[in-house]
């Protein structure tokens, strides 16, 4: 069958339904292919007719020409259809698999609530987008474009989530999609697009980061100076010196994570000039290597001589800032170089807290390296805990916080104990030093006040001796024992007694709900009987809001054979109570 | 016994709000008089509200496989939350005593049994129709006819590269007399036809001229599609005018372009159903239809006796969004006692009345992967088949055994076992959304010798016949590609 022909008459025909068919009379391109079409009909039949079909485009009434028209693509495209071209030739290549998985039977409904978070805006998607992770609904293949389109969503935390936690998953699978979307001249997505890319294929990205270098927008360019390393020296040295600021960060960023004499030279060259506070911070945010290490020692050395010699109180407030930022800059490193300075430092924090200047002081300095000690290794944490009698209040509670990360939960105990039973002067509490450092070590402990968020930071503090325990109920320290190890019995006892008696008060005191976070928290044996209790007395009564939220989020912590209970009670209560207990238990539910 | 859980419940209930608020009112105790009947066909009850007077509420159990829920609140919701109440309650194994059926509603229960009776016997009677009503439609269908022809010609006349916004506007007018002309398919085409040049606001956009390429080339093939509606309706139209007792055409699908819905009964008159058949659903997708101002939840379904691939569709309003039951993807068998197939196409349309699932089992996988196109060049002979007819679904769907899936350069290419190949693509298929880029994320096992679940589609500006994967079917499972 002689198709080309038929292909030239459905152009043919679909050029004059797009220019108009008033033109289609006596068309010479569709007049052209009529030869050939007569002598193909001669064999078959179909061409003759739409050989007649095109005559009556050309040669019919005009006012017939529309309808001639959509005669003759019917008949052409019918035909067409009949012949459409399958196959592919050349040799078929494998697919190399990634193996995500399947479909693994989620439930389109479920999905496509995901699919509307990703594409969609308004408040609350984060949340879902989180919970849609922690489900493994991002496991199905069916989401993967939506995750990459996502790196383009206008709540930025939205994309970098994407970023960070979601499209790693897929590892190598999402690089073709990425790397289509990835425009070098584009901002917003398209940084996040190229660390991605380097992130997983840090070969492969190559060729894009340096294209980006040489013609990227400024984000993009700065996304790039990011990805580079060693290899990439001349070039970072390069921007250092550039004039935007972000470029001279993004170059320091990078140059901190390179061990060469020639790097540590440029770091040390900013340092020395207006850029301090950029380069400490890019140095803080590396993992650092002794060359490094042995530069910022040096410097600290040096600003502190200078510091110490000073008089003049604005030289004074230059030389504190410079090295306030440089000792920042050590944050998390374990090198003795920076270990031994910052010792130095503290242990001339008297010295250096007389020096004082117009805006900053050695005070801040002293502080700088406190803070430091804390956050520095164990070695340091270590020395700042065992300073604590010779630290005053200001810098006790960092003490408190360095020798619960580092010391033996025991040794901790017998440090700091005693602070909290310490008897008063006598004088105002504010002016006490016995009272402030009694504050500071309770703030150390992070005891001043209940937390309703058991956050992340507490999975990663050792707990407390026990003893802390019998300590707050002898203090009648409520955030301390919340803070405390649960299962004491005298702490039990103390709480049911606390409990009782703010039962037969009339109104309930405010601090109620905080007990009655302890007592769910610490899984006191009577903690659904609390809440019941607490349920029945405030049922139905006015003001009794403000802690309503807090009251029924802790029910969620209940064991789980407190749902049958708290579900007998739904009952009894009325409107907004019962449905917050009802969503309570549903949430208890999930949680079990 | 009624013999129901809690999963059975929450599939039940027309959204997530109104089984939420089932399962509250069983906490909150509103539920009393809970009953069952002496013979365990029906649960019913009471449910306090926010008036004086409790809720009479009732799941019926008579008809196993399609219960009956009956209420006294003025929800529009079936089942409602009350009734999804009855059911939690029973389902969570709350005590219902045995009592008699009370009289209102055995007399209610006695009336539906008379009228599913009445329903059967009526089906197998010759339907009583009101001539001059339908020839009065019919004409009034025909009027049209000819609007729809003046307006598809002059859209021609006009140049489909020259709409404007005042064309687009007119059609959308004319579209809508069209909807009281009886001829919805054609309001519908029209709306699809003005779409094809807008935004998704209703405006129209300059489009680039790969876009505008393929605008072209889709608004020449909806104005063919019209042509063939006119010119087919116009002849079964006057057929009908002058014989109104003329059956209904099961052989195409021109009585449901010329916007006639098609009754289950009807169905079964004219004998489109089929008996005990089970089905396995092997794709879904929700997307939002434009131009029907509708949101379409399609099923994709093979039938485990017979191989065919048939589709189910639940058409959601704009406008009835809440009072409808949105789909979800089925992972079970549907065991369907008479299923009515609508008429016309490869993969025509189904719906059933009753339904009673089972588990999906590997006996069930091997049955799918037995009833696979073997042949590629089979199965494309039969597209193209039915790609020739003018009102025929252009995106036809089957289910095809291959060899392997690789790549030739860039394209995703299938290949059966004879060495057939077909190459795939996501161009041109709208309705789901893109599936190739997934299969390099697939296991490898799952892209040598197993079945496709593809969609075909002919591109007339490159004369190509190439294929969409929506489900790959192994063994054991089935990986869905599309939503």
């Amino acid at each position: 069958m002689s198709i080309p022909v038929l292909t030239q008459v459905y152009q043919e025909a679909r050029r004059l339904a797009v220019a108009g068919s008033v033109v289609a009379h006596g068309d010479f391109r569709l007049k052209k292919l009529l030869p050939a079409l007569d002598q193909a009909g001669a064999k078959a039949p179909v061409f003759a007719k739409v050989a007649e079909s095109a005559r009556a485009v050309i040669e019919g009434p005009e006012e017939k020409a529309s309808e001639s028209l959509l005669e003759l693509t019917s008949l052409v495209t019918a035909v067409l259809y009949t012949q459409g071209e399958t196959g592919c030739p050349g040799p078929l290549e494998p697919i190399t698999s990634i193996a995500l998985g399947g479909s693994a039977n989620i439930s389109a409904r479920l999905l496509k609530e995901v699919l509307e978070a990703l594409t969609n805006t308004g408040s609350g998607r984060l949340e879902q987008v989180k919970d849609a992770h922690e489900r493994g609904l991002f496991r199905d293949l069916r989401l993967v474009r939506a995750a990459v389109n996502g790196l383009d969503d206008p709540y930025a935390e939205i994309a970098e989530f994407l970023a960070d936690h979601v499209l790693p998953l897929y590892g190598s699978a999402v690089l073709p999609d990425v790397r289509a979307q990835y425009d070098p001249k584009g901002t917003k997505g398209h940084p996040r697009r190229l660390r991605l890319l380097h992130k997983l294929d840090p070969v492969g990205a190559r060729e894009l980061v340096l294209q980006a270098l040489e013609s990227g927008s400024k984000e993009v360019k700065v996304a790039a100076i990011g990805c580079l390393g060693a290899a990439d020296l001349p070039f970072l040295l390069e921007q250092a010196s550039a004039k935007a600021q972000d470029v001279r960060a993004a170059a320091y960023q990078a140059l901190a994570g390179v061990d060469h004499p020639d790097a540590v030279a440029a770091i040390s060259k900013a340092i020395a000039g207006k850029d301090i506070e950029i380069v400490t911070d890019a140095i803080s945010e590396s993992t650092g290597n002794s060359r490094l290490a042995t530069l910022v020692a040096a410097q600290i050395e040096t600003e502190r001589d200078t510091l110490l010699s000073l008089r003049d109180k604005k030289k004074v407030s230059v030389c504190a800032n410079r090295l306030r930022f440089l000792v920042r800059s050590v944050s998390r490193w374990e090198f003795p170089g920076t270990d031994a300075i910052l010792l130095d430092l503290f242990h001339r924090r008297d010295e250096l807290t007389k020096i004082k200047g117009e805006h900053q002081s050695g005070a801040d300095v002293a502080e700088a390296v406190v803070t430091q000690m804390r956050l520095g290794s164990t070695a340091l944490q270590q020395t700042l805990a065992r300073s604590h009698a010779q630290l005053d209040a200001q810098h006790l509670d960092e003490a408190v916080r360095a020798g619960r990360l580092s010391l033996a939960t025991s040794e901790f105990y017998e440090q700091f104990a005693p602070y909290l039973e310490a008897p008063l002067a006598g004088k105002k509490k504010g002016k006490d030093p016995t009272s402030e450092k009694r504050d500071a070590v309770i703030q150390g402990l992070e005891a001043r006040y209940i937390y309703y968020y058991r956050g992340d930071r507490h999975e990663t503090i050792p707990p407390l001796d026990p003893r802390w325990s019998d300590l707050a109920v002898r203090i009648k320290n409520l955030p301390l024992i919340h803070a405390a190890p649960p299962g004491q019995a005298g702490t039990e006892a103390y709480l049911w007694q606390e409990f009782e008696s703010a039962m037969q008060k009339p109104k309930l005191p405010d601090e109620h709900y905080q007990l009655l976070t302890v007592i769910v928290d610490h899984q006191h044996p009577r903690a659904t009987d609390a809440v019941i209790a607490t349920i029945e007395k405030i049922a139905g009564k006015k003001n009794q809001n403000t802690y309503t939220y807090w009251f029924y989020s802790i029910i969620q912590r209940l064991p789980k054979d407190a749902i049958p209970r708290l579900e007998a009670l739904v009952p009894q209560l009325k409107g907004a109570d019962a449905d917050m207990l009802i969503n309570a238990i549903e949430n208890l539910r999930e949680n079990h | 016994m009624i013999a129901i859980d809690e999963a059975f419940v929450d599939a039940a209930a027309p959204d997530t709000d109104s089984s939420k608020n089932g399962r509250a009112l069983v906490l909150k105790n509103k539920l009393s008089n809970l009953h069952i009947s002496d013979e365990g066909d029906i649960l019913f009850g009471e449910c306090a509200g926010s008036g004086k007077t409790p809720y009479s509420c009732s799941a019926d159990f008579l008809r196993p496989d399609q219960p009956t829920y009956r209420c006294s609140c003025p929800s529009r919701k079936f089942p409602c939350k009350h009734n999804l109440a009855l059911m939690y309650a029973y389902a969570q194994k709350k005590p219902f005593t045995p009592a008699p059926v009370p009289a209102d509603l055995q007399a209610k229960r006695e009336k539906q049994t008379a009228r599913v009776e009445k329903k059967a016997e009526e089906a197998t009677k010759p339907k009583k129709v009101n001539q001059a009503a339908l020839a009065k439609k019919v004409q009034a269908q025909l009027d049209g006819i000819d609007v729809l022809e003046r307006l598809t010609h002059d859209l021609v006349r006009l140049g489909i590269g020259n709409m404007n916004p005042k064309i687009a506007t007119d059609i959308a007018n004319q579209a809508n007399q069209l909807g009281d002309a009886y001829l919805p398919s054609a309001r519908v085409a029209l709306h699809r036809y003005t779409q094809l040049f807008t935004n998704p606001y209703g405006t129209l956009e300059k489009q680039s001229t790969a876009q505008a390429e393929q605008t072209h080339t889709e608004a020449l093939t909806l104005l063919a599609q019209l042509h063939a509606i006119i010119k087919q309706g116009r002849t079964y139209l006057n057929k009908r005018l002058e014989d109104p007792n003329l059956a209904l055409p099961t052989d195409s699908s021109i009585a449901a372009w010329l916007g006639h819905a098609w009754q289950l009964a009807e169905l079964k008159a004219h004998g489109l159903v089929e008996t005990d058949a089970e089905l396995v659903q092997l794709a879904f997708n929700s997307h939002d239809d434009r131009a029907r101002q509708e949101f379409i939840d399609t099923g994709i379904w093979m039938t485990l006796g017979n191989g065919q691939i048939r589709v189910t569709q639940t058409l959601r309003p704009y406008k009835a969004l809440k009072f409808i039951k949105s789909e979800d993807s089925f992972f079970q068998v549907a065991q369907v006692k008479e299923l009515c197939v609508y008429p016309g196409g490869l993969n025509p349309r189904m719906r059933w009345d009753a339904m009673v699932p089972r588990p999906l089992e590997a006996p069930d996988y091997a049955t799918i992967r037995q009833h696979a196109r073997p042949s590629f060049a089979a199965a494309v002979k039969e597209v193209k088949n039915t790609l020739k007819a003018p009102l025929a679904d252009k995106t036809p769907i089957l289910a095809l055994s291959f060899q392997r899936i690789g790549k030739v350069g860039d394209t995703f290419v299938v290949e059966d076992a004879a060495g057939e190949r077909l190459a795939m693509t996501d161009t041109g298929m709208a309705e789901e959304p893109p599936s190739c880029h997934l299969l390099p994320l697939l296991p490898a096992e799952a892209l040598t010798g197993q079945v496709l679940l593809a969609r075909f589609h002919h591109d007339l500006d490159t004369q190509k016949l190439r294929i969409k994967p929506l489900s790959l079917i192994t063994a054991s499972n089935t990986i869905r590609l599309t939503l």
